[in-house]
């Protein structure tokens, strides 16, 4: 049976999700500090090599006769030039004024000494900058006179070297997701089939197969395998009570009624005042109608208890049937029907429950010798096929049945021509579900000459 | 025929000894296995009525006692229970039918006569009265040595009539005896049977008399 549940997102969905997301978050963060390491790896490189021009600027600033003095180190400049296409700015300032370089160079507000330059991104014509700067103190005119030496690079390098690795960055991150979401993948499937080989067995568990879950699961599962252990400890158990409660029913209330319709028949069978008789008529009238609903209430909690746990034999159908025919005959000859069994194949030995054969037949004989026209004949005709067999029911009724035939099938349902019958209108209903129990049917037809056929096609 | 009734509730072996006595047989009780061991010891019977659950035992054992001394009594097993399968067990054992509790007198006798006849075959019990004899077992007359096949109503009046000749049976009681109480019949549909019955046995030098507001009996024609 196919429940409709609500489902919501797969767990393989949400560990896709899961895993999507954090490899996402993963690579951002993994691309930010890279580029984050790159960057502080050139501008290291470009500080060390501004730190060595501002050290070699400041070097060639001397007093010569009591004159300050500089030799400009061209080899310097060109030197960190060669190196990339930027651009490389300078200025000297000499007690706060200025003295060589680039005039509208911005000054700094901060220097550091020879051995630590300070340095700082700055914006000039519309270009970022790194610059090292460094206060020199050098005594000359009888004082201590401060220089200020500041020399700026513009980042041409360091964005072409980030734009190249960034480049690189992006199309390494896109392997790295792809083999993440292959990984991811894996895993979730890898994870996930002790669960889908778990959910394959109970689909594929026949509804009456009631043995225990014993398989090698992962131990998170131990829990739910517990659960439904547990849950069929319990089912084996209520259907156990189930079969005792039917056995110990049948016996506790049919041997008082018993008593009481052989106790009412002797008595009948004694009496002559007709009032009296009538009254032990209808006593015994009554008792049949317990006696019947009780019957087939138990046969139908019988049924329900066999459709959950069928017991299947082999055995020879036609065999089988013709017993029960035989079984049935001493009744059908009280109500002086004849029964006679057309076999119309040859016998065929069936696997199939041998109780929910039986009973499905007795209960169509059943009905047939209850609604069966006085002094008519029960004719069965069999036939059995390598796969199927139909054994039809036809008695002759000399009422209609004055109800839609899906509506015998119902529990309680009777026809207009079971009044004054002693029934329970359960019979048909117990053979509908025990053919929908063995995947065949039941088909009623009215053929010509007030013929009422039962149908029964079941493969086997 | 005499019947051993095996049955613990007292008051259903004590009503089914008094039907087989009002239909002219001989009956024995035991209330448990250890009497019915003895009673069947002790005499013979010609069927057995077999309740499964006794105070000392199950019945089965009893069925399975019997059946191991290659004794094929007919054996009618008498079970309350609704599961088939018990029932195809007892088959299986080796009782001859089973009836399910309660049941009807009539169905009872069917069962018995239908036990009795697969177990004799044409080795029949005969009634004879006149020219007519009956062979209930099979459902024959014969008259004159010419068979005539009876149906079961018919049998089951021919056979009160032939089992007490001469008796006066009132219509109720031919009604009771024939039809199932579970039958709505008028007591006048037992006309229709005695009709059917003068017609087959009217080569007979029997016939069944009508007294006017009492009932029928059965006599020679001589006698008349």
């Amino acid at each position: 049976m196919i429940f409709n549940i609500a489902t919501k997102i797969s767990i393989k969905n949400r560990l896709l999700i899961q895993f999507g997301l954090a490899t996402i978050v993963i690579s951002v963060i993994l691309y930010l500090l890279i580029k984050s390491i790159i960057n502080h790896v050139i501008i290291s490189t470009q500080d060390k090599l501004l730190s060595a021009a501002v050290n070699s600027i400041s070097e060639k600033i001397y007093v010569d006769k009591n004159e300050l003095s500089l030799d400009l180190p061209y080899d310097t400049f060109s030197l960190i030039g060669s190196i990339s296409d930027d651009k490389i700015f300078y200025r000297i300032d000499l007690n706060n004024k200025f003295l060589t370089g680039y005039e509208d160079f911005p000054i700094v507000s901060k220097f550091g000494n020879l051995r630590e330059p300070i340095f700082k991104n700055i914006s000039y014509n519309q270009q970022n900058i790194r610059v090292a700067s460094i206060q020199k103190s050098i005594f000359f005119n009888g004082q201590n006179n401060d220089v200020y030496v500041s020399v700026g690079q513009t980042f041409n390098l360091q964005e072409n070297i980030l734009f190249k690795v960034t480049n690189n960055l992006y199309f390494l991150v896109f392997i790295y997701l792809f083999f993440s979401f292959f990984i991811a993948l894996l895993t979730a499937k890898l994870t996930l089939s002790p669960i889908k080989s778990l959910a394959n067995k109970l689909t594929n568990k026949e509804p009456n197969d009631l043995n225990y879950i014993k398989d090698d699961l992962p131990i998170e599962l131990t829990p739910l395998i517990n659960s439904l252990n547990g849950h069929i400890r319990k089912l084996k158990i209520i259907l156990k009570q189930t079969e005792i409660f039917i056995s110990e029913a049948a016996h506790h209330i049919k041997t008082p009624l018993a008593v009481v319709k052989s106790e009412s028949e002797i008595a009948l069978i004694k009496s002559k005042n007709p009032e009296n008789r009538d009254h032990l008529k209808n006593i015994i009238s009554s008792i049949n109608d317990v006696n019947r609903s009780t019957s087939q209430l138990l046969d139908h909690a019988m049924i329900l208890y066999k459709l959950e746990r069928p017991e299947i034999s082999k055995f020879y159908l036609i065999n089988k049937l013709n017993k029960i025919i035989e079984a049935l005959r001493p009744i059908a000859e009280i109500r002086n029907f004849n029964i006679k069994h057309k076999i119309l194949s040859k016998d065929k030995l069936i696997n199939l429950d041998l109780i929910l054969y039986e009973t499905a037949i007795r209960n169509l004989i059943d009905n047939a010798i209850k609604y069966a026209e006085p002094e008519s004949d029960i004719i069965i005709k069999t036939t059995i096929t390598e796969t199927y067999c139909k054994i039809s029911i036809e008695n002759k009724i000399n009422k209609i049945i004055g109800a839609p035939k899906k509506e015998l099938f119902k529990r309680f349902r009777r026809g207009i021509n079971s009044e004054n019958i002693i029934g329970t209108g359960l019979g048909l209903s117990i053979v509908n579900e025990i053919m929908q129990g063995l995947k065949g049917n039941l088909k009623i037809k009215y053929n010509k000459g007030g013929i009422f056929c039962a149908i029964l096609l079941f493969s086997f | 025929m005499k019947v051993l009734i095996i049955e613990d509730t007292v008051k259903l072996a004590d009503n089914l000894k008094s039907y087989f006595e009002l239909e002219g047989h001989t009956s024995d009780i035991s209330f448990n296995l250890t009497d019915a061991y003895e009673f069947y010891s002790s005499s013979h019977y010609d069927i057995v009525l077999l309740d499964i659950l006794l105070p000392d035992g199950d019945g089965r054992d009893f069925l399975k006692k019997i059946r191991l001394k290659n004794d094929s009594k007919p054996i009618i097993v008498m079970t309350a229970k609704s599961d088939i399968s018990d029932k195809v067990d007892l088959l299986d054992l080796g009782a001859d039918d089973y009836i399910i509790k309660p049941f009807e007198f009539s169905e009872l006798d069917a069962r018995c006569r239908a036990v009795l006849r697969r177990q004799k075959g044409q080795n029949q019990i005969c009634l004879e009265f006149g020219n007519l004899k009956l062979y209930p077992l099979i459902a024959t007359i014969t008259i004159n040595s010419q068979n005539i096949i009876l149906r079961n109503r018919e049998l089951r009046l021919l056979e009160i009539f032939m089992n007490s000749p001469n008796i006066i049976f009132s219509k109720h009681q031919l009604t009771d005896r024939v039809f199932s109480i579970s039958e709505n019949v008028n007591e006048n549909t037992i006309e229709v049977y005695i009709a059917r019955i003068r017609k087959l046995i009217k080569e007979a030098n029997i016939k069944i008399i009508t007294l006017r507001g009492i009932g029928y009996k059965l006599e020679k024609i001589n006698d008349i």
